[in-house]
């Protein structure tokens, strides 16, 4: 075999990838513009309208914070990456010993198979309405029919025999389905854009804005609805919240009640639970785990100069902003159109793209569900010596199944994304001040190889403080878990650099 | 024949997203986008799984995330 043939084939998990197996740019471009246009993304650009966030905090929000996204993968993982050429978990290995990886990678694996039942939840959404199947709605935390748990347990139990028998093939097909994926988000977005039916920014603003203060009004306690008819038929059970709706819908009968729209809603303008800052935040870290986490060395290993790490922003903008934007105005034309303020991504879809539509959010929840639990198969199968990657991936399959039955985990995507990035970024902060401060501030690098260690104190001291702490803050105090990434991150590597030079001095 | 697989999948491409897009800006009427854009979805699975399904995967995506 020649060199160029053993390249090829090898995955260089252990070992630096040779020169020969380096890759131009253009393969990052096309890799990052299909994988960020996911199933992820029909349950995020509405999250942000039913959150209350203005146009234009959305359009210069994701702007700047894609562009910080890119910046990190850039100029903080991508350096690294193309100089050390090491996988992260090897890296990680080298620094924190194998025990913490291990731990490190269950943490990851247990958060993968929450994140993948979301995605089955979204792939049930679509699945359902051929039988119409009663959906759930942003109320729902537990099942809200036998028939959706159904449709849940046989979507969830294809997705997760296919990742244990047959991850290859799925992600060949993922590699097929992502460009026409990223061009039905962009036509979703078109022809929402037409039922919202604005003339100019003017409008579209105006719509916008009613469209979310009336889906704060429905959705605020005491009523805790996603329709007007949801909250007629609230009236008839609690008849004594009668004059609390009048009052918070500015009508003065039951009669006018009924006939409230998005358009003629009148009550008072809506809170925002997310201002620019928080959009920009979001956008920026909801893959931190992948550039200042720096998992994403396992890419960009393979790249010939950091320069490639421009290549995120081609998921970013197509993915996270055209995407994200598509995604919220199918809700803002939905809110216009049918008054239901349910982010179910199957129905909306429909309603936008029809049968191209259901197919695609179908797609986009497998596709984005099968890697993450065949990782998280890998992940338990680190844990569990001598077991089988079939067993454990059904295992990871399983969990993510039952988790996908509540809904729950998809209508709070936003929040699980930051917590997600809060647990697992800050590892990403070792490595990096591992890499720059080792040296400057006279530790050992890589210690947990030079010492023999397989688990090192210092990078679980400076990695878990901050994530306890800050997992308190998000619980307790109610923090948006976004604030707490950039905090912990840096937190980290300062403590990772004190502890270090506390604990294992560089070696004479 | 291997050429017409890309010329059939980037026609359904064209199905996506063009037909929206007169809609958007023309009179496309809505149900007839729908057709069109699974008439695309169609063309697209057929011409490009044979195009690009069974390309040597170059890239270790093993890790790669998709959020």
């Amino acid at each position: 075999m020649s060199e160029q043939e053993h390249a090829a084939n090898e995955e260089f998990e252990r070992t630096p990838v040779p020169k020969s197996a380096l890759k131009g740019p253009g393969k990052f471009w096309g890799m990052y513009a299909g994988e960020h246009a996911a199933g992820t993304e029909f349950m995020i650009g509405p999250l942000f309208l039913l959150a209350g966030v203005a146009l234009k905090d959305i359009f210069l929000g994701l702007l700047i914070g894609n562009l910080l996204a890119v910046l990190s993968w850039r100029y903080i993982c991508a350096p690294i990456a193309v100089r050390g050429r090491m996988t992260l978990y090897y890296q990680l290995e080298k620094i924190a010993g194998g025990k913490l990886v291990k731990f490190y990678n269950l943490a990851n694996g247990i958060l993968f198979c929450f994140l993948a039942g979301a995605m089955i939840t979204v792939s049930a959404t679509a699945v359902g309405i051929p039988f119409k199947i009663e959906m759930p709605t942003i109320e729902t935390v537990y099942p809200n029919s036998a028939a959706f748990v159904v449709i849940v347990l046989l979507v969830g139990a294809v997705i997760a025999v296919v990742a244990a028998k047959g991850y290859e093939t799925v992600a060949r097909f993922a590699n097929v389905a992502s460009p026409w994926m990223v061009l039905v988000f962009l036509a979703c977005g078109f022809v929402a854009l037409k039922q919202i039916g604005a003339a100019n920014w003017e409008g579209l603003n105006g719509i916008w804005n009613n469209t979310v203060n009336y889906s704060q009004a429905l959705g605020a306690k005491p009523f805790e609805v996603t329709s007007i008819q949801g909250l007629l038929d609230l009236l008839k059970q609690k008849p004594d919240l009668i004059p609390v709706a009048l009052e918070a819908f500015k009508v003065p009968d039951m009669e006018a009640l009924a006939q409230v729209t998005s358009d003629n809603f009148q009550g008072a303008e809506a809170t925002s639970t997310m201002n620019l800052w928080s959009v920009v935040l979001f956008s920026w870290f909801c893959n931190s785990a992948m550039h200042i986490g720096m998992a994403d060395l396992s890419v960009f290993r393979y790249a010939r100069k950091a320069s490639s790490g421009w290549a995120a922003a081609g998921g970013m903008f197509v993915g996270h902003y055209m995407a994200w934007v598509a995604a919220a105005f199918m809700l803002a034309a939905q809110i216009r159109a049918t008054g239901s303020t349910d982010p179910v991504p199957g129905p909306m879809a429909a309603s936008v793209a029809g049968m191209a539509g259901i197919v695609c959010v179908v797609v986009a929840g497998w596709t984005t569900a099968n890697p993450t639990i065949y990782r998280a198969g890998l992940a338990f199968q680190a844990m569990i010596p001598g077991s089988s990657r079939t067993a454990m991936t059904l295992l990871a399959g399983s969990v993510a199944t039952i988790a996908g039955v509540f809904p729950a985990f998809a209508w709070k995507l936003l929040g699980f994304v930051g917590f997600y990035g809060t647990v697992l970024a800050p590892m990403g902060a070792v490595i990096f001040a591992d890499w720059y401060f080792a040296k400057k501030a006279g530790f050992r690098q890589f210690a947990a190889e030079g010492l023999g260690k397989s688990m090192n104190l210092a990078v679980a001291l400076a990695w878990l403080i901050p994530v306890a702490i800050a997992s308190y803050l998000i619980k307790v105090e109610g923090i948006p878990s976004w604030y707490c990434i950039l905090p912990c991150w840096i937190a980290t590597a300062i403590l990772h650099v004190i502890f270090s030079k506390s604990f294992y001095k560089q070696a004479i | 024949m291997k050429i017409l697989f890309p010329i059939i999948a980037l026609v359904g491409l064209g199905l996506t997203i063009i037909p929206p897009a007169i809609h958007l800006f023309g009179n496309l009427e809505i149900g007839t986008t729908f057709n069109l854009m699974t008439a695309g979805m169609v063309l697209w699975v057929i011409g490009a799984t044979p195009w690009l399904a069974f390309k040597e995967d170059e890239l270790d995506k093993s890790t790669q995330d998709n959020i």
